[in-house]
């Protein structure tokens, strides 16, 4: 099985247009250091999940890769949100394990494009986790999850507003605002979901949202049981997703009084191209159900 | 600085205090710094804990306190790096209006570096529920993974032979000629000096120099705290993003990109709000006219965070005392 590791920031350097286009192999063993966990991590089921993605969708469907790889990345990468919290991890995962996937899913659709424009950025390999081609996947998954169920996490990929926005905030690492943004925002446009994550952040600042949908906490024990895990069978996913750790679920009230909150957030929100109706909106993919090849 | 609330707000302060910190249920003692608002879980002895528990005591005005609608008091620890966010709504502590306690429940495996923890205040204002009407100073909890907060005033430094840097630094040995090696890591930048260097650790290591040493000492560590702000700054405007819809710059959510930049633009734009110098430093490093004038203005404030002038004006005047000494001895 492979052994994770984690990649010195000083390997950056070499992540010149060559590497990131695939044309130029550095060495980075240099850089390379033993990662130990304590418990296992099982990277070829992470590579069993990477290699299905790259054989369903094409380049051109980013989207909806993204909302198929996710929850599948999230179930076999089984880190705690404080290991998850190493960017020297990503840092590893992008450049070393899975550069082929980074460049697949954010380098020129031409596979044989020599042009250092198109390449995929810098920040798709070692990039902070809203960026980093794995790190985003995984920590969507992990912030937008409702307990076990991935289900908004595939719905909320679906706009990739969301996670180029909402997802960034402070307020995202409340479960109960996540649930209702996911739920507000279903069928919604991207503009729709910028202009509502804004408002959301911007209300927190005089409203204490922990106070009006007072959440349930995380599960440790579910934690430690689901890192522990070592059978796992990404396969049996492939077609039907599979759940997450055994966390409760958002607390139902709050999730209940946030929509109430984001619905009108939202309703008062200055939306782009919005007037007096709603435009539809070009630049964005419309929420749905999960896509799948 | 103040926030501004389009609502009134509690005049006086509310504070936030940390009363007794537990690990794994056993309170431990000597880990809250109450001047720099720090609770510090950082080398337990016992290095494999589970739990903290961090218990506050809040305190807000009696006065406004009892005037106020349905108040309510909650602490929320939010951690960036780990995307972790627990709030514990506090409870009225006995009889005293105006004071608040409880125990925030820290569990290891969600937390990474550091946390920010803070009490806010909240109530009804003008029918409206859950209003901020008042926030504590913001503590910071310090976990293990990473020891330091970076570049809080000071940047971590590691002496290391770079002849033989070991394993996890072999990148050092190509520059084992040069004394010093900058490593601007996202997480904690760190400087890296040359123990293998000749002299260098003597020099360095002694504040109590004198004379001509002295002058040497200090400007080695100017040139190097120099160079360490530019090179940091230039990293940390790098990472500045773009709003996409109003067009206007961001601060970086990195923290120590965020320090640095705040504390130079202050110094290169002395009179603009930190927002507008943001602003214009941005322009700056993209305008195609003039590409030097960012680094211009970089330049003199660097120098100045690294006490640059004022050391050199001390070595000059060391030097032309030990000069006068000189020539008084050889008249004499």
């Amino acid at each position: 099985m492979t052994a994770v590791k984690t990649l010195d920031h000083n390997a950056s350097r070499l992540l010149t247009p060559g590497f990131r286009l695939g044309t130029e192999s550095p060495a980075f063993d240099d850089y390379e250091l033993t990662f130990d966990l304590g418990h296992p991590l099982d990277l070829d089921a992470v590579r069993a999940c990477l290699d299905e993605t790259m054989r369903r969708f094409t380049r051109e469907q980013g989207t909806d890769a993204d909302v198929w790889l996710a929850p599948r990345l999230h179930h076999a990468l089984r880190l705690t949100r404080r290991e998850a919290a190493h960017r020297g991890l990503w840092r590893w995962l992008g450049v070393v394990f899975a550069s082929d996937y980074v460049r697949w899913r954010w380098g020129p659709s031409e596979e044989s494009s020599e042009d250092p424009e198109a390449a995929a950025r810098t920040d798709r390999f070692d990039g902070p986790d809203y960026k980093h081609a794995l790190a985003r996947l995984w920590w969507m998954a992990e912030l937008f999850r409702n307990g076990p169920d991935y289900t908004p996490v595939a719905t909320a990929l679906a706009n990739q507003d969301i996670p180029n926005n909402l997802f960034r905030m402070d307020v995202a690492h409340h479960r109960p605002t996540v649930q209702a943004a996911v739920a507000v925002l279903d069928g919604r446009t991207g503009r729709e979901a910028n202009a509502l994550a804004k408002a959301v952040n911007s209300a927190a600042t005089t409203l204490v949202i922990d106070t009006i949908g007072p959440d349930n906490p995380l599960d440790p024990e579910a934690g430690l049981a689901w890192v522990s895990d070592p059978d796992i069978d990404p396969g049996r996913y492939f077609d039907e997703m599979p759940s997450g750790p055994e966390d409760p679920p958002a607390a139902e009230a709050a999730v209940t009084t946030m929509v109430d909150l984001l619905e009108d957030l939202l309703a008062e929100a200055p939306v782009r191209g919005r007037s007096t109706e709603d435009d539809p909106d070009e630049d964005s993919v419309e929420l749905g159900s999960e896509t799948s090849a | 600085m103040k926030a501004l609330f389009p609502y009134p707000t509690l005049f006086g302060d509310v504070t936030l205090s940390v009363t007794e910190v537990a690990i794994d249920d056993e309170p431990v003692a000597g880990r809250v710094d109450v001047d720099r608002r720090v609770v510090n879980l950082y080398g337990i002895d016992r290095a494999e804990w589970e739990t903290a528990r961090v218990s506050v005591v809040v305190s807000a005005p009696a006065n406004e306190i009892e005037d106020a609608d349905a108040p309510q008091c909650v602490a929320v620890t939010n951690c960036g790096p780990s995307n972790q966010r627990v709030s514990s709504i506090l409870a009225p502590d006995g009889g005293t209006t105006g004071r608040w306690a409880g125990e925030i429940l820290l569990e290891r495996e969600y937390w990474y570096a550091h946390a920010e923890l803070r009490a806010g205040v909240v109530a009804t204002v003008d029918g409206a529920g859950h209003r901020v009407v008042g926030n504590s100073d913001t503590w910071t909890v310090m976990f293990d993974d990473l020891p330091n907060r970076p570049v809080n005033g000071a940047i971590k430094i590691t002496w290391v032979d770079f002849s033989d840097p070991g394993d996890d630094k072999q990148y050092l040995q190509k520059h084992s000629d040069n004394y010093v090696y900058l490593s601007i890591d996202p997480e904690e930048p760190q400087l890296f000096l040359n123990r293998s260097f000749d002299g260098l650790e003597q020099l360095l290591a002694d504040r109590r120099r004198r004379h001509l040493d002295r002058a040497l000492h200090d400007q080695t560590r100017a040139s190097i705290a120099d160079k360490t702000w530019s090179a940091l700054f230039n990293a940390a405007i790098e990472s500045v993003e773009v709003d996409e819809e109003t067009g206007e710059p961001t601060w970086p959510s990195v923290e120590w990109q965020r320090t640095v930049l705040e504390a130079l633009l202050v110094r290169m734009y002395p009179d603009k709000a930190p927002e507008e110098a943001l602003g214009n430093a941005w322009t700056a490093r993209n305008t195609r006219d003039n590409p030097g004038t960012l680094q211009e203005l970089l330049a003199p404030a660097a120098a100045v965070q690294a006490r640059a002038p004022r050391l050199l004006r001390d070595g000059i005047r060391i030097i032309a005392n030990e000069l006068e000494a000189d020539e008084e001895e050889q008249t004499q």
